[in-house]
C-alpha cells in the first residue's frame, strides 16, 4: 500500500503546481474591477520617459544576460536585410548615420554631421555627410584597426544596395519619382575619406530619412565579391564562420555563437560614444544571449533571475505586479504609436459577391466603424491597460493634429442611421438585409497565432449581431492569409498589424499610395480605383516633396482626414507596454516611453 | 539488338546472377534488397516531400518579401526610404530563379539528387546560405545523445518492469503497474513536459532548460555534471512517455509467451524457472521489441521537437521546425531524408538482428 500512496504522491508533486488558477470572472465582474485594477497597476509600475534628461556616468562592469527566440540565419549585412533576427544580431557590430529624436521632432547627428543644401532654381538637392573621426572597424582580440571612410558607405550604396544582381530590398529607395512620372537616381559622391555628398534630382521633404542607414566593412564584402561575385558577397560571415573574425564599429563584438544554445558579445572599448569619463557605452563587459524558444520558459528563467529583463505577455503582468519583494523594477508606458486594424476587400476580382457591393461603400465602411466597440475591448482583452487609436499620425509625427481625429467612433444608432443611407436595414427578425433583401454576413479572418486576436473578433462579432449582423471568424495560418492578401485576393474581411508608426508621414507609401503592394483593399491598381484613392496619391505625392511644412500641412492634413473619412483601414486599440528590469541595474539611466522604447544603452551595474 | 534481346539481355546479366546470388548467400542478398528497397523508397519519399512543399502556400521568396514589406522602419535612426516598395516583381522572380524555385518541383528534385548523390553536398540553407551539412552536424549530436540515453533507459526499465510483472501477474502489485503504465502511455507528452517544468521551477531542484548555460569547451568536467542536471527532467518526460507503451508490450507478450505449450513442457522436464524465463520466453520477447524499437527511435527523434522547443535542448527538431516555418526546402529534405533514412535503417537491421537471435527466422530457409 505504501507503495501505491508514494506513487500518488509523486503524481500528486507533479501535477499540483499547474493546478492554480484564478476563478473565472463574468464580463460583470471585470467591468467592475478595470478601473481599479488599471490604477493599482499603473500605480505599482513605475512611469520614466525620457525627455532628453542627459546620462550620469556610469562604471565599467558586469554581464547582461538576455533570450532571443530564435537562432540567427547568418552574419551577413545583405542577409539580414532579410531576417529581423538575423538583423538584431548584426546591428550589435554596425552603426548608423543620422538619429531622429521624435520627442524634438528633429534630426541629430550620430556618425555623421550633415549639411542640407537646396537648389530652389534648380529643384534639386544635396546631403552632405561629414563621418565622425573616430570610429574604425576593430577585432576581437587583436590592436587591429581601420578607419570608416566614406569609402565604406558609397561602396555599399553603389556596390551592393545599388547593384540589380543583389536584389537588395534597398535598390528601389534610391530612386525618386519626379514631377513627369519618370524615375531618377539619387547618386552619391565622395569628398574626401570623411566626406561625401548624396545629389537629389528635386528636392524632397525628408532627404535624411532617404539616406540614413547603415555602415558595411567594405574591405571584407568588396573583397569577397571581387573574388567571387554576388555569391561571394551572400555566402560571406554565414553562421559556420568564426565570428571572431567579424569586424565591428559597434558597440560590441560577437565573440560566441553555439548553434541553438547562445552567442556572446564582448564590449567594444574603441566604440566611439563615451560619457563625460571618457569611457565608451555599454557599460556592461559582455552580453550573454541565450536561444530559447518558448515563452513560458523565457518568463520562468526570469523569475528564476537568470535574465536582466522581461517583456510581460497579459496573462504574466498580475504575477510580476503583485509579487511581494520583487528584486526588478516593472515600467510601463503609454499606448503603442500604431495599432491593429480591421480591413475589407475591395479588390474588384470579387466584384459579383455581394461582400463586395457592401466593402465598396464609404457609409458600410463607416457603419462598421460606428459598430467597433473600442472601450469595451480595451476592458475585456486589455483589462484597460490600452487606449483607443482615433488618429492617423501619431503623436510624434511632425505634422500630427489632435484636431484631425475619426469621427465615426462606436454608436450602433449611428451605425443602422448610416447603413439606412444605403438600404441596409433590419428585417422584421432583426437580421439586417440589403436592398436586395440578402442578410448582411460576412467573414472575419484572424491570424491563429494570436490568442488576443481571437478575443477582439468576438467581441466585434458579438457587437455586430446586436444589429442583426452576422460575422463568421475564420482563423488562419498567417502564411495562408499572406497569400490570400496578395494572390488569390479571396477574402472578406480581416484584423492584421502593421509594424512601423508612420512617425514621418511620408512613412506607409506601400500602404496608403494606390499602387502600394501594401495596399492590402486592392493592391497594385494599375490606376487609381476610386477618386479619393487618387486624391491620396496627389496629396502624398505632394507631401512628400513638399519642404514649407506650412504648405506640407495643408497636403498631410487633408491627407488624414480622408483617410479618416473613407475608412479603408480601422484601427482598433493601442495597448500599453510593460517591461521588467533587475534591480541590480542602477536605473538612473533606465527611461520607457512610446517613442525610443526601453532606453537602456547607458545602464550600469550598482556598485 | 530488339526488345525481346534487351529482355533476354537483362534475364542473363542481371536477374540470373542475382537469382544464383540469393541462393548461395540469402541474409545477404535479403540486406542488399532491403537497402535496395530502402534507396527506392527515400527518393519516393523525397519526391513527395518536394511535391507537398510545392502545395504550401508561397514559398521562401514570399517569406523574404513578407518580412521586408511588414517590417517598416519605425525607430530613430532607421532608415526608410520615400519608395518603400521593398522588392519588385522583377526582384522577386530573379530571386526564385537564382535559387531555382521557377522550375517545377521533380526538376527542383532531380537536381537536389544530383548534388547530394554525385558531389555529397546537401546544399546551403536557402535563407541563410550556410552549408546544410554544418546546420545538421551543430545539432545532431545533442539529438543523437538525448535519444540514445532514452531509448537505453526506456528499454532497461522496461524489460526489467515487464517481466518482473509477467510473474505477478494478476497481484496487486501488477495491477497497480499496468494502471501506471496505461496512464503513462496515455498521458499527453507535451503536458508532461510542461508539468515537469513548473515542477523545476516552484521547488528550484532543477534547471527550466534542458542544456547547460555554458559550452562544452569551457569548462568540459563541469559540462558533464551541468548537463546530467539540466537533462534529467526532460529525460525523466521522454523516459516516462515511452516507458508505458513498451513495459505493457513486454508484459502482455512474456505473459503470452508463458501460456504457451512449450513452457508447460520445459517445466514439466524440471527445467528451473530462472531459465524457463530467461532462456525461452525472455528470448520470445525480443522479436516484437526488436521490431519496434526502430520506430521507437524514429519516434523519439520527433517526437522531441516538443521537449527541444519547451526545455530549450539545441536538438535538430527545432532546426527541421523552423526550416519547414520557413520553407527552407534544402534544410527540409536533408532533415527529412535522415529521420527516415534512420526508420529505415533501423528496420533492415531490426529484421537482421531478428534473424540472429530468433532461430525460427532465417532468410532463404523455408
Amino acid at each position: 500500500m505504501k507503495k501505491y500512496i508514494s506513487l500518488i504522491g509523486l503524481l500528486a508533486l507533479l501535477t499540483i503546481p499547474s493546478c492554480s488558477r484564478n476563478d473565472e470572472l463574468s464580463l460583470e465582474d471585470i467591468n467592475a474591477l478595470t478601473p481599479a485594477g488599471v490604477k493599482e497597476i499603473l500605480e505599482k509600475t513605475v512611469s520614466k520617459p525620457w525627455r532628453g534628461e542627459d546620462f550620469v556616468p556610469g562604471r565599467v562592469a558586469g554581464t547582461w544576460n538576455s533570450v532571443m527566440d530564435q537562432d540567427p540565419k547568418s552574419f551577413n549585412i545583405l542577409i539580414a536585410q532579410q531576417d529581423a533576427v538575423t538583423a538584431g544580431v548584426v546591428t550589435a557590430m554596425q552603426d548608423y548615420l543620422v538619429d531622429y529624436d521624435p520627442l524634438t521632432r528633429e534630426w541629430k547627428p550620430h556618425c555623421v554631421s550633415f549639411e542640407i543644401i537646396t537648389d530652389e532654381a534648380a529643384d534639386k538637392l544635396d546631403v552632405i555627410y561629414t563621418l565622425r573621426d573616430d570610429m574604425y572597424w576593430s577585432y576581437y582580440g587583436s590592436d587591429r584597426k581601420i578607419k570608416v571612410t566614406s569609402d565604406d558607405v558609397i561602396f555599399w550604396y553603389n556596390e551592393i544596395d545599388g547593384d540589380p544582381a543583389f536584389q537588395s530590398s534597398r535598390y528601389y529607395q534610391q530612386f525618386l519619382t519626379m514631377a513627369d512620372g519618370s524615375e531618377a537616381h539619387i547618386d552619391i559622391e565622395k569628398i574626401d575619406d570623411r566626406r561625401f555628398t548624396f545629389h537629389f534630382p528635386r528636392i524632397v521633404a525628408e532627404p535624411l530619412l532617404a539616406t540614413n542607414g547603415e555602415i558595411a566593412p567594405r574591405a571584407d564584402y568588396q573583397e569577397a565579391k571581387r573574388e567571387r561575385g554576388v555569391q561571394g558577397v551572400m555566402d560571406l560571415f554565414g553562421v559556420n564562420t568564426d565570428p571572431k573574425n567579424i569586424p565591428s564599429m559597434g558597440k560590441w563584438f560577437l565573440t560566441e555563437y553555439t548553434a541553438g544554445q547562445r552567442l556572446v558579445y564582448k564590449r567594444n572599448p574603441n566604440y566611439w560614444d563615451r560619457d563625460t569619463n571618457g569611457n565608451a557605452i555599454p557599460y556592461y563587459e559582455e552580453e550573454i544571449v541565450r536561444i530559447i524558444p518558448d515563452e513560458n520558459t523565457q518568463f520562468l528563467l526570469f523569475k528564476e533571475g537568470e535574465t536582466e529583463t522581461y517583456t510581460p505577455r497579459p496573462e504574466d503582468l498580475d504575477e510580476l505586479v503583485n509579487k511581494a519583494n520583487a528584486d526588478y523594477t516593472m515600467y510601463h508606458n503609454e499606448g503603442a504609436l500604431s495599432a491593429s486594424f480591421w480591413t475589407f476587400n475591395q479588390n474588384p476580382q470579387n466584384k459579383d459577391s455581394p461582400q463586395y457591393e457592401w466593402f465598396t461603400k464609404k457609409e458600410f465602411r463607416q457603419a462598421m466603424s460606428r459598430l467597433l466597440n473600442r472601450d469595451r475591448i480595451i476592458s475585456q482583452v486589455y483589462r484597460g491597460l490600452a487606449l483607443p487609436k482615433l488618429s492617423l499620425f501619431p503623436e510624434p509625427n511632425r505634422y500630427y493634429d489632435p484636431a484631425i481625429t475619426l469621427q465615426y467612433t462606436y454608436s450602433p444608432e449611428g451605425a443602422e442611421t448610416l447603413l439606412a443611407s444605403i438600404g441596409i436595414k433590419r428585417d422584421s427578425a432583426g437580421i439586417m438585409r440589403d436592398e436586395k433583401n440578402r442578410a448582411i454576413e460576412f467573414n472575419l479572418t484572424i491570424r491563429s497565432e494570436s490568442t488576443i486576436m481571437n478575443d477582439i473578433a468576438s467581441i466585434i462579432t458579438d457587437e455586430l449581431s446586436r444589429v442583426g449582423i452576422k460575422i463568421n471568424i475564420r482563423v488562419l495560418d498567417f502564411q495562408k492569409i499572406v497569400e490570400q492578401m496578395f494572390n488569390t485576393f479571396d477574402w472578406e474581411s480581416m484584423i492584421m498589424g502593421l509594424s512601423g508608426s508612420q512617425m514621418f508621414p511620408s512613412q506607409g507609401s506601400n500602404v496608403w499610395a494606390s499602387e502600394g503592394n501594401l495596399h492590402m483593399w486592392y493592391p497594385q491598381q494599375e490606376s487609381p480605383a476610386t477618386d479619393w484613392e487618387a486624391r491620396i496619391d496627389y496629396l502624398y505625392n505632394e507631401g512628400a516633396f513638399t519642404v514649407d511644412p506650412v504648405q506640407a500641412k495643408v497636403y498631410w492634413d487633408e491627407f488624414q482626414r480622408i483617410l479618416l473619412e473613407q475608412c479603408p483601414l480601422i484601427y482598433l486599440v493601442r495597448p500599453r507596454s510593460f517591461t521588467a528590469l533587475r534591480n541590480r541595474w542602477d536605473q538612473s539611466n533606465v527611461y520607457f516611453d512610446n517613442l525610443n522604447g526601453f532606453e537602456v544603452t547607458h545602464i550600469f551595474l550598482k556598485p | 539488338m530488339n526488345l525481346l534481346g534487351v529482355f533476354r539481355w537483362i534475364g542473363e546479366r542481371i536477374v540470373k546472377p542475382f537469382y544464383l546470388f540469393k541462393q548461395k548467400a540469402p541474409l545477404v542478398s535479403y540486406i542488399l534488397n532491403r537497402f535496395i528497397t530502402m534507396a527506392v523508397m527515400l527518393f519516393i519519399l523525397g519526391l513527395a516531400v518536394f511535391g507537398l512543399m510545392e502545395l504550401a502556400p508561397g514559398d521562401i521568396v514570399d517569406q523574404i518579401m513578407m518580412q521586408q514589406l511588414f517590417s517598416e522602419t519605425q525607430s530613430r535612426g532607421g532608415s526608410a526610404g520615400l519608395n518603400q516598395q521593398a522588392m519588385s516583381m522583377e526582384q522577386l522572380e530573379a530571386r526564385r530563379a537564382s535559387l531555382g524555385l521557377d522550375q517545377p518541383f521533380y526538376i527542383q528534385y532531380f537536381r537536389w539528387l544530383e548534388r547530394v548523390v554525385f558531389h555529397g553536398d546537401l546544399g546551403q540553407s536557402l535563407i541563410s546560405r550556410a552549408p546544410v551539412s554544418f546546420l545538421i552536424a551543430s545539432r545532431l549530436p545533442n539529438s543523437i545523445l538525448l535519444n540514445l540515453i532514452s531509448l537505453v533507459l526506456i528499454t532497461f526499465f522496461s524489460f526489467f518492469l515487464g517481466v518482473y510483472f509477467s510473474t505477478k501477474a494478476g497481484t496487486h502489485a501488477d495491477l497497480a503497474i499496468s494502471f501506471f503504465a496505461l496512464v503513462l502511455h496515455a498521458f499527453p507528452g507535451m503536458l508532461m513536459l510542461i508539468l515537469l517544468q513548473l515542477f523545476a521551477s516552484v521547488t528550484g531542484l532543477f534547471p527550466v532548460t534542458a542544456y547547460p548555460p555554458f559550452p562544452f569547451a569551457s569548462n568540459p568536467g563541469g559540462f558533464v555534471f551541468s548537463y546530467a542536471h539540466h537533462i534529467f527532467l526532460p529525460l525523466l518526460a521522454s523516459f516516462l512517455g515511452g516507458i508505458g507503451g513498451t513495459l505493457r508490450m513486454i508484459r502482455a507478450t512474456m505473459l503470452d509467451q508463458l501460456g504457451q505449450p512449450y513452457i508447460a513442457s520445459l517445466r514439466a522436464r524440471g527445467i528451473g524457472e530462472w531459465r524457463v524465463y530467461f532462456n525461452h520466453a525472455f528470448r520470445n520477447t525480443l522479436n516484437p521489441y526488436i521490431t519496434g524499437s526502430a520506430n521507437l527511435l524514429a519516434g523519439l527523434f520527433s517526437g522531441s521537437l516538443i521537449l527541444e522547443i519547451i526545455f530549450a535542448y539545441p536538438g535538430i527538431g527545432r532546426l527541421m521546425y523552423e526550416a519547414v516555418l520557413q520553407e527552407d526546402i534544402n534544410l527540409v529534405l536533408a532533415n527529412i531524408m535522415f529521420v527516415s533514412f534512420l526508420v529505415l535503417l533501423g528496420m533492415v537491421l531490426a529484421d537482421i538482428l531478428l534473424a540472429v537471435v530468433d532461430p525460427r527466422i532465417r532468410y532463404g530457409r523455408e
